[in-house]
């Protein structure tokens, strides 16, 4: 009976609450401002033609509406029913048809296309005057537009305007408000005799009816049973940050995400709940449902959400390379109704911090002295060798700072992005544009710099369209990116501009006399200007690469909630490179005596089909739905092609093309053009989704995947998952607590994932003519013959990387959802994975992949939300923290040891980091140290149990290196696990406060557990490379220093022998991002047509704390895949300041 | 429902269309199901095979054969910078565990290219069996010659004569040696019989008959002098013995149009520059590396095509590294100083010997340094001694001969002179190695007695201009000392004659050495328990998970600390 109290509208889009909402209130708020000027261009325009009989006046409305666009509001009781009438009309107007069915007791008013009808004169209803206003604001204090207040029971409404004010006249006594909102939870409040009420709409209980992706489909949070996380694109755009990944970083528990470098462009190295292989361990990236590599090309404004799949069970709908998790990310989609348009823009400064100081020329020649004294060398003369040498030992010159040199001081970084979104019941449409310019810090006179112009579009149309849903839906998405990029050399050791601008000593001035870069001096030739390197060898270069990637899509319902989509994805990316170096001699190992020119293009294309069918139905309140698909992935079609010279007619980056050197020289000239590497995949899954009453749930998801990868007999992986879950507060038991525990889920899953990135043909010997494989029989000296030899031994056994997971966790809610909780426990084993072990070298041939052995990686995640309001006041605290245990369990060779390779931070060291049984994978490892021998008397007790010395040869200032095997000498056999580049904690904070208009907020991330391989010098190959000032704190005699060993000459091993001297603590906390904004809407007129008008001023980066030496402690940079955190001068994030804006209309 | 159908159609034809999807062809890569197909494949499998023995590249040259064989030697110092490596090998000790797995694991690679080529020999159609049994034969001289390299530093090895991967253990000598005699047997009996001269000239470097029989020559001879044996039992049966590795030498002597070339100091590229003293007082003049050189009876070639990366191994590095430490001049170029030449080469040596100034040079001698600009002490370099080895050096000329003593930019290799190389000191050495010369196949002959050994032992001495003597093993011994003084030759004879503790230590005390500028004594000290061979690489012996076993005499005392 209830029901028919309730305003009634018989659109057809029942099915859609959110769509009846807003033209319910659309209705009201002209309904009651009588006086609007409404343009009912439409209903004097539109004719309608009606032949009905013996029909309700309720069947007419909905034969009108059926033939027209019209939507009628009422209350339904109002209606007579049973009168029944005939009408018989053509090209009529609506007004004629309404005058002939509506008798005088009735009353109508055209808006347009909305028609409301009422019993009596609208004037009678609005006669009881009693006025009642108030502000609607959401939890975070903003007020929130165009809620619609409605008295319960009447037609009487309101929407509330752009400052999220209303005012109700004719409200009657006890009366009952409604305030609903999209998305928003409807409350209602008996007015007594307030006339002004303010109120607070919460957001619908957070996540109930939130709709989360989950891979070739969405599903309700609420009914999730494995372990993802979504961040909302709000949450990604209000960092600031030039990729998604480095906003999702301190946002996401259980993700580790480490920025590879902090030079602009660079990548992240991404692990979902720890590394697993020693293979590649980046997690699989889905954009708009199409595979990329990379998700860096995206604008952070475009997106809509990413979705995080975890656990074995949620990614295994994508089972064969979901083994390192899967990210899921959604752009901006269109909505129906007016045209919204968004800018946003920021402008900031970059500097960067925490850098390390250099020795000036008086500290280093001190260095270099007592360096040869304590070699018992005779004294350098520097004199004869370093020019200039007077200005130095008065003081009138400290030396080349080259550090300083190639540092971009205030380097600008600006964004600006554009998205337009709109639509209607048709179609809906989503635009975005932006631009973004980010200078390096380090790097001059070659400033590294990365530009970017993004443009996307994505649309969705309903073809054809039955009484509640839609037959024929289209859309399609696509992403365009064109990136240029300028980048300084921070590879390894041996190619490292800031390791060069480190390690160069001072004595070498900037320039000669001619005002040319100087010449190496003779104290030591292997140091050449490393400013001038920079500028010879990048400043010409050139870098492009434009990616578009998106799919179009076609859906089929034939029958209500059966539905076959079928979707084409596309990748597509092309680059190039150009580079010219010209003619220059900084010193006998720098120089270039001829000029050379390189180009080099790469096409590449890659295509996606998927096709899915899905079914959905209840039997009673079992609900059920399936989905089945096949999924056929073609990649690496393309080409690349390359080519170098030297001996250009020009000497500029300008002509620097081929064409401009007219003679092919054997040794000078080169080219390559090679297809691509093809990959393909052909992929059958299927999931089932059960649940009962939405408090018992179950998914039971399996894939089969055929990868090129392997040999026919090893081609299929299969992988199955399961999950469940129960939604305990739901429980008529759990009645007493549902005061303060508003929502509790229980989860549980087991399922199984896979990997097969490797490169292809491993099951075959393949031949290699490469440039190694050359020799020159003959009396011909130019002349050069190919050789060719098997450059693996075949493994025709190589198959799927498995990754099996246990996932138990659960969600809950508190204190009218104020406060929640979330908790997940898992157990990763990965098994079989795909590594290139090393084998015997008197196999004499490359090492195959095979399947190498198995990792665990177990762990929790906590994530916390605290959201309230006092008054105007708003406030939230959110924190995350989790904790992984990385152990190799097998490898497959019979050391049981994956060695790292050698030569890492210096040409003759040996391995700093391996993996093997018992340990983190890519643990550093090295001697560990037991202070400094402080005199003679502690070398000559450092005794074995048979008392024979350990270190008879070490003098005081010396390190003690630990004797692990109680023998008397210090070998590999003493070597220890110093430290794992792994964290076993991370953890992100983040405050947010509101005041009227006022928005601060402040976003926290750390690790703890983690160390860092470090140093800055080429150990055991260059005495003469300039030290850092901590050298200062050195061991000048008894007491003086524990930590810093005497400096000597001739590469001691104090400094060659790997020991925990170079391992450091790396646990940090880091302030990301600060921000402080207002809503200058606030000061203007309500009419104003903008919606919001946001200045904001941001720090990121803006402090570390950290016990770290070096410069950035967040180090993802390792050797290889899977090594990290060894710093070699890397660069460093900079911290940057900035201005921004956000104008939304 | 019709639509229900239609759907399933379509959904069906995605799966089935698809089942030779997943088969995919590798377009840049050939494999072993299709390699190698025919004699062009064959030819560049023997050319992959070859290229082993210039495969190392910086830093790894320091560990070259060539380089440890002359650092071993009682002829030479570490040299070098901080080349503590260098210095380590002289010292008869290791810088690190790992410090001679580069040759082991080369060699090794070259032996597996051949054994792949020797499998698959069969495997295409040939058009004659001479080409067949040409590279058949050639792929047997290179597996032998790396195994008697990998033997002569680590002396037990696996001996791997199939492409596989077993875990091996370290086979004897006896199984080694025998092997490798076996090997140049067969490339004895295959490769065709043809005269230097008359070889296409495109196969230069590559091995010929004369080539393998003067290696068995210097095979047999270590073996048989190092292990005190006399004769070597083959593996198929039989045996090579002192008569076999006779006939072969004599073979090499009589048939194979190799032979002396008039001037000693013609064979080495200091010869060719005008602007050298020496070079112009005596009226010299380089042989070249075109068939002119019939001494050169197996060489190890180099390009002019060196150019960084991988192609920073197709010139001469030897060379590069062997060069005066880090200062232009001309004729000697810019290089890494290391190898030194230890002073009692110099002063044991009777100056009438025109081999001694041809050989080496001491950088103060008034005669060396006129017309140069002079060499110095260098302030960074290890074990000077001011004496250098004049063989496989970098040798400049004045670019566009504009002879400017002063102007270091005007000093460019030979080799830009000569092939139009651009001045890069790193890249610019191309001159061959001499492996094998006719007069060690002379020597060899003289020393296992063969009939005409005292002939074959005169025709040596007097191309230098020396009186006759009589061929006995003393003789022989200092004969072979000067003959073949920096060639990466004099180590070896030590080892097999038994001489190496007493010429180390009695060669290598207190000798003079400028140290970063300070005069300083070295003394180096052969380490007998050591055998005179390398440690196997500790990562090797990992990786066999202790199925190979250490040398001995490498434990942890043999670590090099100074």
């Amino acid at each position: 009976m209830k029901k028919n109290d309730d305003l009634l509208c018989i659109a057809q889009q029942r099915w859609k609450k959110t769509i009846r909402i807003m033209k319910l209130t659309v209705g009201l708020l002209l309904m009651t401002m009588i006086t609007a000027t409404a343009v009912n261009t439409y209903s004097q325009n539109a004719r309608i033609s009606l032949n009905v009989k013996d029909a309700t006046i309720l069947d007419i409305f909905r034969e009108i509406e059926r033939n027209s666009e019209f939507g009628f509001f009422y209350k339904s009781e109002e209606m007579n029913l049973e009168k029944r009438q005939s009408i018989e009309v053509s090209g009529a107007t609506i007004d004629d048809i309404l005058k002939k069915v509506l008798d005088e007791n009735y009353t109508y008013k055209i808006l347009d296309k909305n028609i409301v009808v009422t019993k009596g004169s609208l004037e009678a209803i609005q006669q009881q005057t009693r006025k009642v206003s108030g502000k609607v604001t959401d939890l975070t204090g903003s007020t929130l537009p165009g809620v619609s207040v409605v008295v319960k029971g009447t037609t009487i409404g309101v929407i509330t305007d752009n400052e999220g004010k209303f005012s109700l006249s004719n409200v009657p006594e006890n009366a009952i408000l409604q305030f609903s909102f999209v998305g928003m939870k409807t409350q209602e409040i008996k007015i007594g005799i307030q006339t002004s009420i303010d109120v607070v709409l919460a957001e619908e209980t957070v996540g109930i009816e939130e709709v989360v992706a989950i891979g070739y489909g969405t599903q309700k949070k609420k009914l999730v049973t494995g372990a993802t996380s979504q961040v909302s694109g709000d949450d990604v755009l209000k960092m600031n940050t030039v990729t998604v990944l480095g906003a999702l970083q301190s946002q996401t528990p259980g993700i580790s995400i480490t920025k590879t470098s902090g030079q602009p462009g660079s990548g992240f190295k991404v692990n979902i709940r720890g590394i697993g292989t020693t293979g590649s361990s980046t997690p699989l990236y889905i954009v708009d449902g199409v595979v990329v590599g990379s998700i860096d090309n995206l604008n952070t404004a475009d997106i809509e959400s990413v979705d995080v799949l975890k656990d074995a069970a949620s990614a295994a709908i994508y089972g064969s390379r979901a083994a390192n998790g899967v990210v899921l990310v959604t752009t901006k989609q269109g909505k129906k109704g007016k045209a919204s348009i968004q800018y946003d823009g920021y402008y900031g400064i970059q500097n960067s911090y925490r850098m390390p100081v250099p020795l000036n020329a008086q500290q280093y020649a001190m260095i270099m002295t007592e360096a040869a004294q304590n070699a018992g060398k005779t004294p350098f003369d520097f004199a004869k060798l370093v020019p200039d040498w007077g200005k130095i030992q008065s003081g009138e010159w400290a030396g080349a700072r080259w550090l300083d040199e190639i540092t971009n001081k205030n380097a600008p970084m600006q964004n600006h992005s554009l998205n337009l979104t709109g639509g209607t019941e048709q179609s809906t449409y989503s635009l975005g544009f932006s631009y973004l310019d980010q200078q390096g810090v380090i790097g001059k006179p070659a400033t590294p710099e990365y530009q970017r112009y993004t443009f996307r579009i994505n649309t969705d149309y309903i073809v054809a369209k039955a009484q509640d849903f839609d037959i024929l839906k289209i859309g399609e998405s696509l992403t365009y990116s064109n990136v240029t990029t300028q980048s300084t050399l921070n590879v390894n050791a041996a190619n490292n501009n800031i390791r060069n601008a480190l390690a160069t000593n001072p004595f070498l001035p900037m320039y000669d006399d001619q005002g040319n870069y100087h010449y190496a001096i003779d104290w030591y030739p292997t140091h050449a200007n490393p400013y001038a390197i920079i500028d010879y060898q990048q400043n010409g270069y050139e870098n492009n690469t434009q990616n578009l990637q998106g799919r179009a899509y076609l859906q089929i319902q034939p029958i209500k909630n059966l539905i076959f989509q079928t979707s084409f994805g596309i990748s597509t990316a092309n680059s190039y490179n150009r580079s010219y170096i010209p003619v220059y001699n900084l010193s006998p190992e720098m120089n270039h005596p001829q000029d050379a020119v390189s180009q080099s293009q790469l096409s590449s294309f890659k295509y996606l089909i998927d096709n899915t069918l899905s079914y959905k139905k209840a039997f009673g309140e079992h609900d059920f739905s399936g989905m089945a698909g096949v999924s056929v992935e073609k990649s690496g079609i393309g080409q690349s092609i390359s080519g170098s010279n030297q001996g250009s007619i020009f000497n500029s980056f300008e002509f620097a093309y081929l064409d401009n050197i007219p003679t092919i020289t054997p040794g000078a000239t080169t080219l390559s053009g090679a297809p691509l590497v093809e990959g393909r995949l052909l992929s059958f899954f299927g999931r089932l989704n059960y649940d009962y009453k939405e408090k018992y749930m179950a998914t039971l998801v399996f894939r089969a995947d055929g990868s090129s990868n392997f040999a026919k007999s090893n081609r299929w992986g299969y992988f199955p998952s399961i999950s469940a879950g129960w939604v305990a507060s739901s429980e008529s038991f759990m009645g007493s607590t549902s005061n303060w525990l508003n929502f509790l889920k229980f989860r549980a899953s087991w399922g199984q994932n896979g990997n097969s990135a490797i490169p292809p043909f491993q099951y075959l010997g393949t031949i290699s003519f490469d440039g190694i494989a050359a020799y020159f029989p003959g009396i011909d000296k130019l002349n050069l013959t190919q050789g060719a030899y098997p450059n693996i031994l075949p493994n025709p056994d190589v198959k799927w990387e498995t990754s099996e997971q246990l996932d138990f966790g659960f969600d809950s809610r508190y204190f009218k959802s104020k406060f929640s909780f979330s908790f997940d426990w898992y157990k990763k084993s990965t098994k079989d994975w795909l590594v290139a072990a090393p084998i015997l070298n008197s196999i004499g041939t490359g090492a195959p992949y095979i399947n190498g052995g198995n990792v665990t990686n177990s762990g929790f995640e906590v994530g916390t939300e605290w959201r309230d309001k006092l008054n105007d006041f708003t406030y939230g605290v959110q924190a995350n923290f989790s904790y992984n245990k990385n152990e190799v369990t097998r490898i497959a060779n019979s050391e049981g040891i994956i060695h790292g390779q050698i030569a890492i931070v210096g040409n003759a060291t040996p391995e700093i980091y391996r993996a093997q049984v018992g340990y983190p994978i890519g643990y550093f490892w090295g001697l560990k140290t037991d202070g400094i021998f402080q005199n003679q008397a502690e070398v000559d007790a450092y005794v074995d149990s048979k008392g024979e010395k350990i270190m008879p040869n070490a003098k005081p200032g010396d390190l003690k290196f630990v004797n692990q095997d109680d023998n008397n000498i210090i070998d590999q056999n003493d070597k220890v696990m110093l430290g794992t580049p792994h964290p076993k904690f991370r953890f992100g904070l983040s405050f947010n406060l509101g005041y009227k208009g006022f928005d601060f907020s402040m976003v926290n991330n750390g690790v703890l557990g983690a160390s860092v391989f470090r140093s800055y010098r080429n150990i055991g190959q260059r005495d003469l490379d300039n030290y850092t000032t901590e050298i200062l704190g050195r061991w000048i005699g008894e007491g003086t220093s524990n930590t810093v060993p005497r400096v000597m000459l001739g590469n001691v091993i104090n400094d060659s022998y790997i020991s925990d001297r170079y391992v450091q603590k790396a646990d940090f906390w880091r302030c990301s991002n600060m921000t402080l904004g207002y809503d200058f809407k606030k000061l203007m007129k309500k009419s104003f047509p903008i919606q919001q008008m946001r200045f904001y001023i941001s720090a990121q980066n803006l402090f570390v704390i950290t016990p770290y030496k070096g410069m950035d402690p967040e180090v993802g940079q390792g050797s290889e895949g899977w090594a990290g955190g060894i710093d070699i001068g890397n660069y460093p994030n900079p911290r940057t300041f900035m201005v921004g804006i956000t104008i939304r209309y | 429902m019709k639509k229900i159908y239609l759907v399933a159609l379509v959904v069906f034809a995605g799966l089935t269309s698809c089942s030779n999807f997943l088969d995919t062809v590798n377009k840049t890569q050939k494999n072993t199901e299709n390699f190698p197909a025919n004699e062009t494949d064959m030819y560049a499998a023997l050319i992959g095979a070859y290229s082993n023995q210039i495969a190392l590249r910086q830093p790894e040259t320091k560990q070259d054969f060539f380089l440890i064989s002359e650092l071993m030697s009682d002829d030479r110092l570490g040299g070098g910078e901080s080349d503590r490596d260098t210095q380590a090998t002289n010292a008869f000790m290791r810088l690190n565990d790992d410090q001679y797995l580069a040759p082991w694991k080369n060699y090794y690679a070259g032996i597996f290219r051949a054994n792949f080529l020797i499998e698959s020999i069969d495997n295409i159609k040939w058009k004659n069996n001479i080409d067949r049994d040409k590279t058949l034969g050639r792929a047997y001289y290179i597996r032998a010659y790396y195994y008697f390299e990998l033997c002569r530093l680590f002396e037990r090895v696996p001996l791997r004569t199939k492409v596989g991967s077993e875990n091996l253990p370290q086979a004897s000598p006896e199984q080694l040696y025998g092997q490798i005699a076996s090997d140049l047997k067969k490339a004895i009996e295959l490769i065709p019989n043809i005269r230097y001269q008359d070889m296409p000239k495109t196969e230069l470097g590559l091995a010929t008959k004369w080539a393998a029989e003067a290696l068995m020559g210097r095979m047999f001879l270590f073996y048989t002098g190092y292990y005190k044996k006399n004769e070597i039992s083959l593996p198929e049966g039989g045996s090579v013995t002192k008569a076999n590795a006779i006939v072969w030498l004599e073979d090499c002597i009589k048939n194979s149009g190799h032979g002396l070339i008039s001037d000693y100091r013609n064979l080495w590229s200091y010869a060719y520059c005008k602007y050298y003293g020496y070079t112009k007082s005596n009226n010299l003049k380089w042989i070249g590396e075109t068939v002119d050189n019939i001494e050169a009876v197996y060489l190890r070639k180099y390009s002019a095509l060196g150019n960084g990366g991988i192609a920073s191994s197709y010139d001469n590095n030897v060379c590069l590294m062997l060069s005066h430490g880090k200062q232009y001049q001309v004729p000697f170029g810019y290089g890494n100083g290391i190898g030194t030449v230890n002073p009692k080469l110099y002063s044991d040596w009777p100056d009438n010997d025109i081999r001694k100034k041809g050989t080496v040079y001491y950088a103060y001698d008034p005669e060396e340094i006129a017309g140069c600009s002079g060499y110095k002490y260098t302030a960074q370099a290890y074990q000077e001694t001011g004496y250098w080895s004049k063989k496989y050096t970098p040798i400049n000329v004045y670019k566009n001969g504009q002879v400017t003593p002063t102007n270091t930019a005007n000093m460019v290799n030979m080799s830009v002179e000569l092939y139009g190389r651009l001045s890069s000191y790193q890249q610019d050495n191309s001159v061959d190695l001499m492996i094998l010369r006719f007069s060690d196949v002379l020597l060899m002959a003289a020393e296992l007695g063969a009939a005409n050994a005292q002939t074959y032992f005169d025709n040596v001495r007097a191309r230098v201009h020396l009186p006759s003597l009589p061929v006995t093993l003393e003789n022989l011994k200092v004969e072979r000392r000067w003959e073949f003084a920096n060639e990466a030759i004099r180590y070896w004879d030590l080892m097999r004659w038994g001489d190496v503790e007493t010429a180390i230590n009695n060669n290598m005390k207190n000798i003079p050495i400028i140290q970063v500028g300070t005069a300083k004594t070295l003394t180096i000290k052969f380490r007998p328990e050591t055998r005179g061979f390398l440690p196997i690489p500790l990562t090797e012996i990992n990786l066999s998970n202790g199925v190979l076993t250490q040398n001995p005499g490498w434990g942890p005392e043999s670590l090099f600390t100074e």
